[in-house]
């Protein structure tokens, strides 16, 4: 793992996110990267989904097989819990059509850049669970590791190869021989 | 005395070859994932619970997620010092002065100064922690379950009022949390709850899957929608210039009393239910940036503000574990892990566990002392090899992390549905992340929430249903106003600039990081 030129040069614009220069001498840091996005749908839509969750819960909560809502009952607590969820969703969806009619600051929102790739990630995670239990942990693993350091724009297919394999093997024999924890063989006898 | 005693038959348990093994495990891996950026102590020790269910004891397995949780600690200020991007919360404050130092070339000075803060902040907070533990326990016998639930809405509270900047999104969090947990089988009468008729959700969400998704899953998604999938520049460190343990004089003089002061501020806001190290290590920051002798180098690398608030940040662990040990209150998300892993072991922490379970609980403690003395040992003259760890690329090291949060996964459980479902949740933490939800607070209304409805209903059960039995009794109605009051704590900034006639908007609410 000696040859990486191109992770070890400087990454354009500040990778840290923060720089020490840029804190203000009265102002504790914010530990917050930017929140440098102009969307504006995005909070609306969180904002109603959340309240369409807290609504199929409360139904839920409605569906429980209990008679009444006494207090000490398995009914009350979620419908308490849930209703104030409810409630907030939508004191949070308000706050950001209110940020919008006002043209004030909206609702933190970051920019959904590289989502193509954060896609691929979740469909080979995906992809990873279903096949590990018919290919085998070592196999499944090792593919799964190589496709995904490439997939966050890894570009050293052999160093991946290597550290991938000897991973999903290390992992396999500590965990099944020494740890006792059942891992899928898989079509590989080992 | 009898604490006393109790430590000593604690040594007695953790020099035992096999547990220094463990403790020795624990640092390293502590110190390990404290270094890298992106997962904490409480990723960590939820990646290894399931290693620890063949374990027939569970000292050793305590022993070695709190050498994780220090060791986290000792790393998380080295990655602050040389790389200024803080690899755990409660290091801000240490990455803006320790940085400074490293690039002014006292990198070194800026490493030990942390480095034996920390160690001088554990061995005060543990000693204190020694002495009010059994106390409080005794103290705390005659709770009553009103009192339980008022002390958990308190804790849960004052986290997510301390945590992130909105109230609003922070209460959301956390009544998502405790919504996780209401899923499965009720405990008491037996019905299914919000599991929309499907047996797979009848035994619940386990607290596994739920760290695991939100910390691990969410935060590999989110550091990738960022596009931080290189390195940062390291600061190389300079050569050794000789000095006691890389510090001169004038900066051992200079060290010891932010050491204490910080010591000071990170034991008591550790037991308070305050959410965990960013409080303390905020407070000691600014103590010392105002009032030290070093306050001109303040923002240009001041080695008080590097001393002070690892300190704190080290003794608030020790704090941490006053309520978790003797009330089996969780008040930061690794305290609300190591909960979980004492359910594993169907322990209860509380007030009995001291009269149940006294080895484990003085092994722990003892275990303390130990690994502080390893970590003091391990950290400094191993720095080659922290900043090896550092130069690990991004992208192998976030698909280690997603292998070994599916082999966490799929060892609790066996089934790709529970892997599926860790892998839904990591979309909801990367989403979280990105509307700026804090994560702590779900964590801990998850793990805690089943017992506070326990409480809840244990106590209208003796009440008959008369809810205002919480606050006829004088205890629980005081914590429930403190609770209250609380929720109002944040908001004191721009209140105060109402009263005073500023402009309210230019006093920012008072807000901490998150996670761990």
């Amino acid at each position: 793992m000696t040859d990486r030129p191109d992770e070890t040069a400087p990454a354009p614009g500040n990778p840290g996110g923060r720089s020490a220069g840029a804190v203000e001498p009265d102002d504790f840091p914010s530990h917050e990267p930017d929140h440098s996005s102009d969307s504006v749908v995005g909070p609306l839509v969180v904002g109603v989904g959340l309240v369409v969750v807290g609504l199929v819960l409360l139904t839920q909560v409605f569906a429980i097989d209990a008679e009444g809502f006494s207090p000490e009952g398995p009914k009350f607590f979620p419908l308490l819990v849930l209703s104030l969820l409810t409630a907030l969703s939508v004191v949070y969806l308000l706050q950001q059509v209110r940020a919008i009619a006002r043209r004030t600051e909206t609702l933190p929102a970051e920019k959904f850049s590289h989502m193509p790739a954060a896609a691929i990630l979740v469909g080979l995670l995906v992809v990873y669970g279903f096949v590990l239990g018919p290919v085998g942990y070592v196999l499944a693993t090792s593919a799964f590791f190589v496709a995904a350091a490439r997939t966050m724009g890894s570009r050293h297919l052999v160093r991946d190869v290597v550290v991938g394999v000897g991973l999903a093997l290390l992992v396999y024999l500590t965990f099944t021989r020494a740890l006792g924890v059942f891992l899928p063989q898989g079509v590989f006898p080992l | 005395m009898s604490s006393f005693a109790d430590l000593l038959g604690g040594f007695a348990t953790v020099l035992s070859p096999e547990n220094l093994l463990f403790a020795v495990i624990g640092v390293t891996l502590g110190t390990l994932v404290g270094v890298l950026p992106g997962i904490g102590p409480a990723v960590t020790i939820a990646l290894l619970l399931p290693v620890t269910y063949g374990f027939e004891s569970p000292i050793p397995a305590f022993i070695m997620f709190a050498g994780i949780y220090y060791g986290a600690m000792y790393g998380g200020s080295t990655t602050s010092i040389l790389l200024n991007t803080p690899g755990e919360s409660a290091s801000v404050a240490t990455a803006i002065e320790g940085h400074e130092m490293a690039k002014r070339g006292h990198a070194r000075a800026a490493l030990a100064t942390a480095a034996i803060g920390s160690f001088v902040a554990a061995l005060i907070s543990t000693a204190l922690l020694a002495l009010v533990a059994k106390p409080i326990g005794q103290l705390a016998v005659s709770f009553r379950a009103t009192d339980y639930f008022a002390l958990m809405v308190l804790a849960l509270v004052t986290v997510t009022a301390l945590v992130g900047s909105s109230l609003v999104r922070g209460l959301i969090s956390l009544l998502l949390g405790i919504t996780v947990g209401f899923i499965g089988l009720d405990g008491i009468s037996g019905q299914p709850r919000l599991t929309f008729d499907s047996p797979t959700l009848f035994n619940g969400i386990d607290e596994v899957l739920l760290i695991i998704g939100l910390f691990a899953i969410g935060e590999t998604l989110y550091v990738l929608v960022k596009g931080r999938t290189r390195p940062g520049q390291v600061t190389p460190l300079e050569p050794v210039k000789g000095g006691f343990m890389w510090l001169s004089r004038d900066q051992w003089r200079r060290s010891w009393g932010p050491w204490v002061r910080g010591a000071g501020f990170g034991f008591p806001f550790g037991v308070l239910p305050s959410g965990g190290a960013e409080l303390p290590t905020f407070l000691s920051y600014s103590y010392e940036k105002n009032r030290s002798r070093g306050k001109q180098e303040f923002g240009k690398g001041a080695i008080e503000g590097v001393a002070g608030p690892e300190a704190a940040n080290n003794a608030s662990f020790s704090g941490v574990l006053v309520p978790l040990l003797t009330l089996g209150l969780p008040t930061s998300a690794t305290a609300a892990v190591m909960l979980a892993a004492f359910k594993i072991f169907n322990l209860q922490p509380g007030p009995q566990l001291f009269d149940k379970e006294p080895d484990l609980v003085w092994a722990l403690i003892a275990s303390l002392f130990v690994g502080n003395v390893m970590l003091l040992a391990l950290n400094l003259p191993l720095i080659r090899v922290w900043v090896k760890v550092l130069e690990i690329p991004r992208p192998v090291l976030y698909a280690g992390i997603l292998v070994f949060a599916t082999l966490g996964i799929y060892s609790v459980s066996g089934t790709v549905t529970d892997v599926l479902i860790a892998y839904g949740i990591g979309v909801v933490g990367f989403l979280m992340r990105q509307f700026d939800f804090p994560i702590a607070p779900t964590i801990l209304g998850a793990i805690l929430g089943p017992e506070l409805e326990n409480q809840f209903r244990r106590a209208l059960n003796v009440a008959n249903g008369d809810l205002s039995v919480f606050v006829t009794r004088p205890l629980s109605l005081a914590i429930l106003l403190l609770a209250a009051a609380a929720l109002l704590l944040p908001y004191l900034p721009r209140v105060i600039a109402r009263v005073r006639g500023e402009d309210p908007e230019k006093a920012r609410k008072l807000a901490f990081a998150d996670e761990d």
